[in-house]
């Protein structure tokens, strides 16, 4: 059977369609929509045990040398840390640690949250290196008379242990990377963000002395409060929907075998989001371990030190030490020089690899440490949600049809002045993304060029001939159009964040399937109507920002940053694609009405 | 008979090798190690290995000058040449005195050859030889990382003038060439007594290649008439983190001694050792110094003679508590070279030159790309500032040369796949003046065939070099007592710098264009269907008017046709017996008619040209 004769669909295929399929369309995107969401619940048992790739090679074949005398070091400096007394006693003493355990430091100083605000970083040189690569050990901070530090929660032994760590990998033969210690103030993320910037971007006449180290392959930020560890939770997450390198997670987990090692669960942005109205009713541990790794892959938004090192493509992971006294097994004294044993042979590790660790697994979700789901597993979810919306799209169409319309010098003007319009938007994004005037300029264009610019255009171009009303014609083919905006729309935001779409899916397809015209009810049609005249990318953007409570403007902000970062195709989507699209929907409703 | 015979080709024999082989007069041999406070906490060991011999023969029949060098040379037509094999960085802040021989890390080769002819092949067969000499990769010094150089950095080498060096002479170096024992084994066996006798039983491999920095050297010069060769190994290495204390001895460094003798065949065989100055109760040394000198500027010289001394010579210092090897001089130079701005295509190179020394200095800076690397020669800036005397000045490349500042000596553009750019420049750097050179530059897409097996690791460019004229720095009589003990040009390395170029998605490129493709052609197949229905439709449904309208013309032609057929057909018969006839007649006329035109046209022409032959006669 021939599908599609002289450029329209076949007859009989039609028929076939009329007869068979459609009558029962209503059930058949019932079924559909309730195999997405059974698909995707099972699909935590789907998962696979993670395989290490050959930037990994080199995991257990070294044995840790970290040793109690080493460990004395960062008890003995928790102790100096405890009697410091004001904020200047704690600079002078940080300087002369980084003095005496380091073979080059700098005191980074910058302007922020209206005071003047110190990153302390000291390098450990690999002398026999060419000193172009370099790894980085990130640790939090808090000034002594921080509330951190008087609820003690606080007490100072992970600056203890980084010096510590300092000290024995000056005298480590293997180094072949230049190790970078950097310490921040925890109270907020600014200063791993203003190093990170002046490390990369430097701003002329400042900071003279700000000590570089090559290329950064790597970071690991260490979290620890306290020297008792009975577990461990990494935080991960990428930009774009991409998880940091799975080779990363895969050395630590590896390489520190001895504690119950989690992936972070409840992060602070993630517990904002509103998903977890309906996320918090799952019982299934995996299936909640699914959701909350869909929902940080989704939200692509820094929430950690370790989000930040993503922005210049610096794979980086943060290890949260937990002491839990129900797991009595690792409340022993060896438990402290295991896991810093581990946190070595990690740096040994990452020192070793000769490639940059680079994304060889752009699409999974991780459940645990060591289980992935593969995206062939949990896209097929999303494809039955979409076949849903197409199977509604071919009722309207194969049963009504569209409006009239065949004005084809306005179609030929509006979309060529469309995509003319787009592409320099697009451009006007690239070249001044630094900027957000552009923007507001867009948007506001945007807006414009829809509401007032068409119309003109339209009384120019069809003030003689304009179209009539089809009765339930103009609805159907608002409905199409709608459906196809939405079936790109989703397929495009798959393509960089398949768990974005997914979401986006659960919320859109089941208010797409529930939209029927009717011959009688004009203004409930009408309703429907400005419903879907809302589905476009901007509903998109918008839903996002309502689920996971973000700024428009940061939003916007983050597409660009992922498509100069990763090639992300949702952005030039948006403005080279969608807004033809939706113009060419504006014009037919105009010519319709 | 045969007897006599055998006795006068022995005699003959013994006749030619006497008159053809040098004797050992004309060739000479010293070596000498030189340790000296690098910085804080490090010490500097200098192993050299001189060679030198006079009245060269084609035969190459050496006592002890390294045959297989001396071939190389003559072969490929080398004036000089001087490679390194480096591991590891000097931080010229820290350092107390410089190293003798700097050199960046990985490879560096530098050749000037005694003519211009075929220059390009010469160095592709010379690196290609010394590559298998020394183990190295020098086969990948191509002509797309060579370069030329003019202001040669070598100054001791110097014996022909500019112009000459600059034609004849090529650059290279390899920032990513590992070294290792494979290096140094043929470098062992250039000495006469290799490792067994002399200075160099000490090079114990395993314990060389610990150390914090490890340059080999090779330098040779050809003046025809003689040639000269000196082999060096400079280490520096921290005694605090071997030995976890500052005193030191050969035996606990190197786990080796100066067992037996000196290598019999050095001319001399010395061991210098520098310290800061301490009063001769405070430090010890053993054995006792041949010879101490307390006049150089807050050192001492204790210089041992191994000809004259005893065997097994262990030399051994031990510091008095407290003690720090600081010297008071800084180093006159501070340098920063990075790359920022960096993203998937463009990026910004800027480097840093301080002047920290009391004293303006004029320098050499040469710095060159690979040719994936492309600048943008409008971008470059030089900007000189000096906060206490409120300097601030900045030229652009093309159009503000200020000779007073800077000058060009060259600038090459770079060529895709083949020549890298190349900029030498001279700078006169005012006292604590801080100079910073940036240039924007583009990065190449690779095809997938020519990137590394590591890809992702980036690419490595080369130091940029400083190069400093001894007498830059102090005059001649600051010169002796100073503790920079170098006599020839100071060259200083810059940072090299790794560069991720665009890396395309090499595990799954068919996924990813089949996929993407199809879903763009979906979109638009489907856009295109809907903007363009109305227009078919309509024209389908006039095209099918037209050919309904036409059908029905048709049926009705057809049925008067049949109509009209029955009753004219008799008629049509004759009609048709008449047209025959008639055409006949017609074509009979005709053949008539075109034979007569034809003969008339003929005629005309041959009248034509009877008329123009008369013509051509009569002039």
């Amino acid at each position: 059977m021939r599908f599609i004769v002289n450029g329209t669909i076949s007859p009989k295929l039609t028929e076939f369609f009329k007869k068979k399929i459609l009558p029962f369309s209503t059930i058949i995107c019932i079924i559909l929509f309730s195999t997405t969401i059974i698909l995707a619940t099972r699909s935590p048992k789907l998962a696979r045990k993670t395989y290490i790739s050959e930037q990994g090679l080199t995991i257990r074949n070294s044995k840790a040398e970290y040793s109690r005398q080493e460990l004395q070091t960062a008890f003995l400096i928790q102790e100096q840390f405890k009697s410091l007394k004001n904020n200047k006693e704690f600079h002078d003493w940080f300087f002369s640690l980084l003095q005496k355990f380091s073979d080059d430091f700098f005191v980074h100083k910058f302007y922020a949250n209206n005071t003047w605000q110190y990153n302390y970083c000291g390098i450990i040189r690999a002398s026999k290196s060419p000193g172009i690569e370099s790894v980085v050990f990130s640790s939090n901070y808090f000034l002594p008379l921080s509330q951190k530090v008087l609820s003690n929660d606080f007490d100072g032994f992970s600056i203890g242990l980084a010096f510590s760590l300092m000290d024995f990998f000056q005298y480590a033969k293997w180094k072949s990377k230049d190790i970078i210690f950097l310490f921040t103030n925890g109270e907020s993320f600014k200063g791993v963000q203003e190093w990170l910037k002046e490390y990369h971007n430097p701003q002329e006449k400042n900071n003279n002395n700000f000590k570089r180290a090559g290329v950064i392959h790597a970071g690991i930020h260490l979290e620890m409060n306290n020297p008792i560890i009975t577990e461990i939770t990494l935080k991960i997450e990428g930009i774009n929907g991409q998880l940091p390198n799975l080779d990363l997670i895969n050395t630590i987990t590896r390489e520190i075998p001895y504690f119950p090692i989690s992936l972070d669960e409840f992060s602070s942005e993630t517990q904002k989001s509103k998903l977890n109205f309906i996320f918090n009713y799952l019982k299934s541990k995996n299936l909640q371990y699914f959701t909350n790794m869909i929902k940080n892959q989704a939200l692509s938004i820094p929430t950690g030190v370790h989000s930040f090192f993503q922005s210049y493509k610096i794979d980086c992971v943060t290890i949260q030490t937990n002491s839990n006294p129900k797991n009595p097994n690792n409340l022993n004294p060896t438990s402290l020089i295991r896991f810093i044993g581990g946190i070595e042979v990690v740096f040994r590790d990452l020192s070793n690899l000769i490639e940059h660790l680079h994304q060889s697994f752009f699409y999974y979700l991780l459940i645990d440490p060591i289980v992935y789901i593969p995206i062939g597993d949990y896209s097929l979810s999303f494809l039955f949600s979409l076949l849903a919306i197409v199977i509604r799209m071919l009722d309207f169409y194969l049963n009504f049809g569209f409006g009239s319309s065949n004005h084809i010098i306005f179609i030929l003007f509006t979309n060529v002045f469309s995509h003319l319009f787009g592409f320099a938007s697009y451009l006007m994004a690239i070249l001044f993304r630094n900027s957000q005037n552009w923007l507001v300029f867009h948007f506001g264009f945007t807006f414009i060029t829809e509401l007032i610019i068409f119309p003109i255009f339209r009384w120019i171009f069809l003030s003689k001939n304009s179209g009539k009303k089809n009765g339930i014609n103009i609805w159907s083919g608002q409905y199409t159009y709608s459906g196809i905006i939405i079936l790109s729309s989703l397929t495009f935001v798959a393509i960089s964040n398949i768990s974005l779409a997914l979401i986006f899916s659960f919320f859109l397809v089941p208010i797409v399937l529930f939209i029927r015209f009717s011959q009688t009810k004009k203004f409930w049609n009408f309703l429907q109507s400005i419903f879907l005249l809302i589905f476009s990318p901007y509903s998109f953007v918008l839903l996002y920002c309502f689920l996971f409570q973000k700024n428009l403007f940061s939003v916007i902000d983050l597409l660009v940053d992922s498509h100069v970062l990763f090639g992300s195709l949702i952005f030039p989507f948006l403005i080279i694609i969608w807004i033809p699209i939706s113009q060419t929907f504006i014009r037919i409703l105009i010519q319709e009405k | 008979m045969k007897s006599f015979l055998l006795l006068t080709l022995f005699f003959i024999f013994i006749i030619i090798t006497f008159s053809s082989s040098n004797s050992f007069e004309d060739e000479s041999y010293s070596e000498k190690l030189i340790i000296q406070p690098f910085s804080k906490s490090q010490i500097l060991f200098n192993f050299q290995f001189n060679f030198e011999v006079h009245h060269l023969n084609k035969y190459h029949d050496f006592g002890f000058f390294p045959n297989v060098i001396a071939k190389l040379m003559q072969n490929h037509n080398v004036f000089q040449f001087k490679l390194s094999l480096t591991q590891g960085r000097i931080k010229f802040e820290e350092c107390s005195s410089i190293p003798p021989i700097t050199a960046p890390p990985g490879a560096e080769l530098y050749a000037t050859f005694h003519n211009q002819n075929l220059i390009q092949e010469k160095w592709k067969f010379f690196v290609n030889e010394l590559s298998g000499i020394f183990c190295a990769s020098l086969n990948f010094m191509d002509e797309t990382s060579t370069t030329s150089i003019k202001n040669f950095p070598f100054e001791n080498f110097m014996a022909t003038n500019n112009t000459i060096r600059s034609q004849n002479s090529r650059y290279s170096a390899l920032h990513r060439e590992g070294v290792c024992t494979e290096n140094l084994t043929p470098w062992i066996k250039l000495l006469p007594c290799r490792n067994v006798h002399g200075l160099a039983t000490l090079l114990n491999s395993e314990k060389i290649y610990d150390v914090d920095y490890h340059s080999l050297s090779v330098s040779s010069v050809d003046f025809k008439e003689k040639m000269s060769l000196s082999a060096s190994l400079v280490f520096i290495l921290n005694p605090q983190k071997i030995l976890s204390q500052p005193n030191w001895s050969f035996s606990k460094l190197f786990e080796r001694k100066l067992m037996d003798s000196s290598c019999s065949l050095a001319k001399e065989s010395l061991v210098e050792l520098y310290l800061p100055n301490y009063q001769s109760e405070e430090i010890k040394i053993k054995p006792e110094p041949t010879k101490i000198i307390n006049d150089l500027n807050s050192q001492s010289l204790y210089l041992y003679d191994l000809k004259k001394s005893e065997f097994p010579f262990d030399l051994s210092v031990k510091f008095p508590s407290n003690s720090e090897n600081i010297l008071s001089e800084k180093f006159p130079l501070k340098t920063d070279r990075i790359t920022k701005n960096l993203n998937g295509i463009f990026g910004v190179i800027q480097t840093t030159i301080e002047n920290v020394s009391p004293n303006d200095l004029k320098f050499i800076y040469f710095e060159y790309l690979p040719w994936f690397i492309r600048p943008f020669i409008h971008t470059f800036n030089i900007s000189f500032s000096n906060s206490e005397s409120n300097l601030n000045m900045n030229f652009n490349l093309n159009l503000n040369q200020n000779q007073e500042f800077f000058e060009i000596i060259q600038m090459i553009p770079n060529t895709e796949y083949s020549n890298p750019f190349t900029i030498e420049m001279q700078i006169n750097l005012p006292k604590q003046t801080v100079v910073t050179l940036s240039y924007e530059f583009e990065k190449s897409f690779l095809h997938f065939t020519e990137y590394p097996p590591d890809p992702n690791h980036g690419f490595e460019i080369p130091s940029a070099l400083i190069t400093l004229k001894s007498t830059e720095i102090h005059s001649q009589k600051d010169q002796q007592n100073s503790s920079f003990l170098f006599k020839e040009n100071l060259r200083i390395y810059t940072e090299g710098l790794l560069i991720p170029l665009p890396v395309p998605d090499f595990s799954m490129p068919y996924n990813v264009i089949a996929i993407s493709s199809t879903l763009f052609a979906l979109f638009f197949g489907s856009m295109m269907q809907i903007l363009f229905k109305r227009q078919k439709e309509n024209q389908n449904q006039n095209q099918n008017q037209k050919e309904n309208e036409n059908e029905n013309q048709k049926e009705n032609q057809n049925q008067n046709e049949k109509e009209n057929q029955n009753q004219n057909q008799n008629q049509n018969q004759n009609q048709n017996q008449n047209q025959k006839e008639n055409q006949k007649e017609n074509q009979k006329e005709n053949q008539k008619e075109n034979q007569k035109e034809n003969q008339n046209e003929n005629q005309n022409e041959n009248q034509n040209q009877k008329k123009i032959k008369r013509k051509s006669k009569s002039k």
